[in-house]
């Protein structure tokens, strides 16, 4: 079985994409900015359409958003 | 804090303190039989703290979160919910088991109803425990 802890570029996507808060892309895609936050930290993965709806507002693919941490 | 991790806390607070009460009241004097209109009253005036604490402090927990507040809950909320729920049930099925299958043997009355009330207290507590350290320290299912 694949295990290991999941890494996420959430708050680097954010501030390339001119510094968007965590408000505005937890409005984006359906979730409060507490969830944004646990997220970033690592305290919480997202389901799969949360993952799928991130990556698209950021105009990548998933794995660019979320991998495993090697 | 997340609104919810407040309201939860206030949960606990509120379920705490009126219980407390509750067996304060309770046990300060002999406990007759049933019907005991005396703890049936102390009940329902500890019911009512409980009320009053949680919508008083509800308001003052809305007041100041702001939108949030009015915030459906999203995916992580319901999936802490969820988490709390299920720690919770175990608790409280075990309560009931030792409550209805083994005190109705050695006990009467009132013990087997404080037996029941506690197992339903104990519950809520797990309930609310596990949705405030989910919150602090992060759950990943």
């Amino acid at each position: 079985m694949v295990e290991g802890p999941i890494d996420n570029q959430v708050r680097q996507l954010r501030f390339l994409n001119g510094e968007m808060t965590q408000a505005d892309l937890g409005d984006r895609i359906g979730v409060t900015r507490q969830t944004i936050a646990a997220i970033e930290a690592g305290k919480y993965s997202p389901s799969l359409e949360a993952a799928f709806r991130i990556a698209r507002v950021f105009g990548k693919p998933l794995e660019a958003v979320f991998q495993w941490k090697e | 804090m997340p609104y919810r991790e407040k309201t939860t806390w206030l949960t606990l607070g509120a379920i705490i303190v009126s219980f407390t009460a509750y067996f304060a009241v309770a046990y300060s004097g002999s406990i007759e039989g049933l019907p005991n209109f005396r703890l049936m009253i102390v009940y329902a005036a500890a019911m009512a703290l409980q009320l009053v604490i949680l919508g008083v402090g509800t308001l003052m927990i809305r007041r100041h979160s702001g939108v949030e507040a009015r915030a459906k809950p999203d995916e992580r909320d319901r999936a802490i919910a969820r988490l709390g729920c299920a720690r919770a049930y175990y608790v409280m099925m075990a309560g009931l088991v030792f409550t209805g299958v083994y005190l109705p043997f050695t006990n009467l009355g009132w013990e087997i109803v404080h037996a029941a009330l506690l197992s339903y207290i104990l519950s809520e507590i797990v309930r609310c425990a596990v949705i405030i350290r989910a919150y602090q320290r992060g759950w990943n299912g």
